[in-house]
């Protein structure tokens, strides 16, 4: 069998071209799969006088977001709007919230995009963070470059990472704070400035362009408001890098849809088990895990661990020593085995024992 | 870099401490050429000559050796420097008495032994020997050995359970790579670290396969052959224990041997040769050791090295928790997992019971006896606890309680 983690960049690598890229391989699909979409999901569209990602020019920050992308939907991965032709889906789910709360769209409306949405967070859990996410990607790209030049990661203390996610949430209520505002009739002037809050300063909304080899809007100090984004966006985006770069997916502590996605985890249909009395205690799960988590060393009971945090990359499952110590189930039927394969003894031929009760 | 001990009193150490040193050290050779005779493999033949070659010609020169005690000393940091890592732990009774000369006789037989072996200037080959900080014994003896060998001392915090620990561990272990690197004049880094790991995990392959082959038929690879192999990893090259143990375990998966007798678990102190004196008296008494918990086989090579960040310090990490976090050494706090891992084992293996050995005067085994003794009872597995020395005078006393256990456990079985 194939190891998880080469399995895991295969599919984070397919996941990436085809979200990224999904724009132009899937080109001639666009219109037929818009059709057809139309019947399930409703068209989202700004109401009379509110401002829409299509209408903004090359220049303003929110640019090139106007490009439709294959699929109208919003996946639980960082997907950005911003992707080289519209990408494979419209956008990530903070995209999809702060633009209907200024657009105020009636909630009759949203159902069927949210509720396929935590369809798809239940389903998988995190997974869409390990293994789907291009931004994810990208980040560990940046990982690999790391250890490749032989820096040591750093590792951050328990502390600090609850510090981020509390970043990450504020961001993210005060983003959706705005966005509300600037959607009542009487903001609606502040609308060109302020609309999307999130994606102004998002680091993906500089990277995705990239790969379409578009030059992102990297500065708008035409005003007070847009230099002020602008620079939020450097430092974000610089905190993004240094995240992903010294340490090991640090940045997914604050991502804001990660943080969302984080609520499905614990009742998804990927468990991770352990039986305690496999453990050794030798602390390699702890150690490889890329969000520092330790859950999965510290029981010392069989049950399932997973946790908010935890991007269900299973690299813990990986690194276990012990056979049959942490094992992998989707809705309740096990995958088997995913250890390494050279630590697997070998087959004993005829294992024939007659001694044996 | 680490500051030689005792070293203003060097010299008045050295001219009169002396073991008296005779030609009778060496382990003769007909007590190999006695197991050698029960052995069933011709394969094995190999690791019968390494030992007799060892014995009789010492450490061979070739390679720059380096000795160390116990598997908290990386061995792949001495691989990686191309040095040659000699295990030295030895349980001779010679020496042992010879030792005792210098320290006290009621210590432990393994410092006595070594005590022996180092002052009647047995290993002068070797440059330097890492001592680690397990026991208490252990970090004395960096003191003793220090007059007559360059010592490194390798210190360790003894929380196996505590992940803070790894930490200090990995900088130890750096401290550790950094003095070999400085003292050899060599430049490894790590790419040498990545293909020593490459290595121990190929032998970590190997081992698993024997150990599993043995579990099920334990007599496909006899007893005795088994510690032979255990044995000759102490001094054998790598590549080459590679090698001849994967013929062994070709050669013996052919075999197909049913025995009708129990198959227990030896954990506790490790079975180094020549005393094979506990082992003896269980095949004697009908018991088959099927699988064993000790620190010279199963701690020494069932765990892989396991490596997340391919960075050298990543690499350095991972081979603390492979040798420290992850290991069965009584001296750790670890006898949780111990336990665990030896319900695991019998229930994984089905096996019969537990033979739990102690070498008199090894206090740390004997420490936990009682604890690991209650939850086994609780646990309604079978548990014999024996303690002995290196002596041969209570081998009838020994088989007779093994033979008294072996009823239990077949009346246990009807
Ligand atoms: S810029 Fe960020 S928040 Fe906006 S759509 Fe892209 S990923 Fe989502
Ligand atoms: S948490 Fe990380 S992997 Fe998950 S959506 Fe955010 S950037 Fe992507
Ligand atoms: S890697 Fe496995 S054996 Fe080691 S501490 Fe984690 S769960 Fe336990
Ligand atoms: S707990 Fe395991 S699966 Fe979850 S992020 Fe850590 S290593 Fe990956």
């Amino acid at each position: 069998m194939i190891r998880i983690s080469v399995a895991r960049r295969i599919v984070q690598i397919i996941c990436f071209v085809l979200l990224v890229y999904g724009g132009y391989i899937f080109k001639d699909w666009k219109e037929s799969a818009e059709t057809s979409q139309q019947k399930i999901f409703p068209t989202l569209k700004a109401p009379e006088g509110s401002v829409s990602t299509t209408q903004f020019e090359k220049g303003s920050i929110l640019w090139p977001s106007g490009a439709t992308p294959v699929i109208e939907n919003y996946p639980p991965s960082l997907v950005c709007r911003f992707n080289p032709k519209g990408g494979m889906f419209k956008a990530c789910i903070m995209h999809f919230l702060s633009e209907n709360l200024t657009w105020q769209t009636s909630f009759k409306y949203l159902l069927p995009y949210i509720t396929l949405f935590i369809a798809l967070c239940f389903l998988l859990g995190r997974v869409w963070c390990g293994w789907v996410c291009p931004i994810g990607t990208v980040g560990d790209f940046l990982t690999y470059l790391r250890r490749k030049m032989n820096i040591p990661v750093r590792r951050f203390p328990e502390r600090f990472r609850l510090n981020l996610s509390i970043t990450g949430y504020s961001l993210m209520v005060i983003a959706l704070a705005i966005s509300t505002v600037i959607g009542m009739p009487n903001y609606a002037r502040f609308q060109c400035y302020w609309f999307l809050p999130y994606c102004q300063i998002c680091p993906a909304r500089l990277i995705c362009p990239m790969f379409g080899l578009i030059k992102p809007n990297w500065k708008d100090f035409s005003t007070g408001i847009t230099t002020c984004f602008t620079i939020l966006a450097w430092i974000v985006l610089g905190l993004f890098v240094a995240a992903f770069y010294f340490g090991r997916r640090v940045w997914c502590h604050m991502c804001v849809v990660g943080l969302i996605n984080s609520w499905f985890n614990k009742g998804s249909g990927i468990e991770l088990h352990k039986k305690a009395i496999k453990c050794i205690k030798c602390g390699y799960c702890a150690d490889a895990c890329p969000m520092g988590l330790t859950a999965m060393y510290q029981l010392n009971r069989d049950a399932i661990y997973n946790q908010a945090g935890c991007i269900m990359c299973m690299r813990c499952v990986e690194v276990c020593p012990r056979k049959g110590c942490l094992n992998v189930s989707f809705f309740g039927k096990k995958i088997g085995n995913m250890q390494r394969r050279t630590l697997d003894a070998k087959k004993v031929s005829e294992p024939v024992r007659r001694n044996v009760a | 870099m680490q500051k030689k001990f005792l070293s203003q009193y060097e010299e008045m150490l050295l001219k009169n401490l002396k073991c008296s040193s005779s030609d009778s050290d060496n382990i003769p050779d007909h007590v190999l050429v006695e197991y050698m005779k029960k052995s069933n493999l011709s394969s094995m033949e190999g690791f019968y000559q390494e030992i007799l070659d060892f014995e009789r010609n010492g450490i061979d020169n070739s390679e720059k050796p380096v000795g160390f005690f116990c598997n908290i000393v990386p061995e792949e940091i001495m691989l990686a420097c191309s040095l040659r890592p000699v295990r030295l732990c030895c349980e001779d009774y010679g020496c042992g008495s010879k030792g005792e000369e210098i320290v006290p006789g009621d210590i432990c037989p393994v410092i006595k032994s070594i005590c022996g072996k180092f002052y009647s200037n047995t290993y002068d080959n070797l440059e330097v020997v890492v001592i680690p900080g397990t026991c208490d014994p252990k970090a004395k003896l960096a003191e003793i050995l220090s007059p007559v060998k360059q010592v490194y001392f390798l210190d360790i915090g003894r929380n196996s359970e505590y992940l803070g620990n790894v930490d200090v561990w990995e900088k130890k272990y750096t401290q550790f790579f950094q003095f070999l690197k400085e003292t050899f004049h060599c430049n490894a880094g790590r790419r040498q670290l990545l293909s020593a790991c490459k290595l121990t995990n190929a032998r970590t392959e190997i081992f698993r396969s024997i150990y599993q082959l043995r579990a099920e038929q334990p007599d496909s690879i006899n007893v005795f052959d088994y510690y032979i192999m255990m044995y000759a990893g102490f001094f054998m090259k790598v590549e080459k224990w590679n090698a001849l143990a994967g013929k062994v375990y070709r050669q013996a998966k052919q075999i197909h041997k049913f025995v009708d007798k129990p198959r227990v678990l030896l954990a506790g102190t490790p079975v180094i040769f020549p005393n094979f004196k506990i082992i003896d008296v269980m095949e004697e008494s009908g018991l088959k050791m099927a699988a064993d918990l000790q620190c010279i086989s199963f701690g020494r090579f069932y765990n892989p090295v396991l490596i997340d960040e391919e960075t050298e310090a990543g690499i350095l990490r991972a081979l603390t928790l492979k040798d420290i976090a992850g290991s069965m050494c009584p001296c750790m706090l670890n006898l949780e997992k111990l336990v665990n891992l030896m319900i695991d084992t019998v229930n994984q293996y089905k096996l019969d019971g537990i033979i739990y050995y102690n070498l008199r005067l090894c206090q740390v085994f004997e420490l936990q006896t009682a604890l690991i003794r209650q939850i086994l009872k609780e646990k309604g597995i079978p548990f014999l606890s024996i303690k002995t020395d290196l002596g041969k005078e209570d081998t009838g006393q020994l088989k007779t309680r093994m033979e008294a256990f072996r009823e239990m456990i077949e009346s246990r079985k009807v």
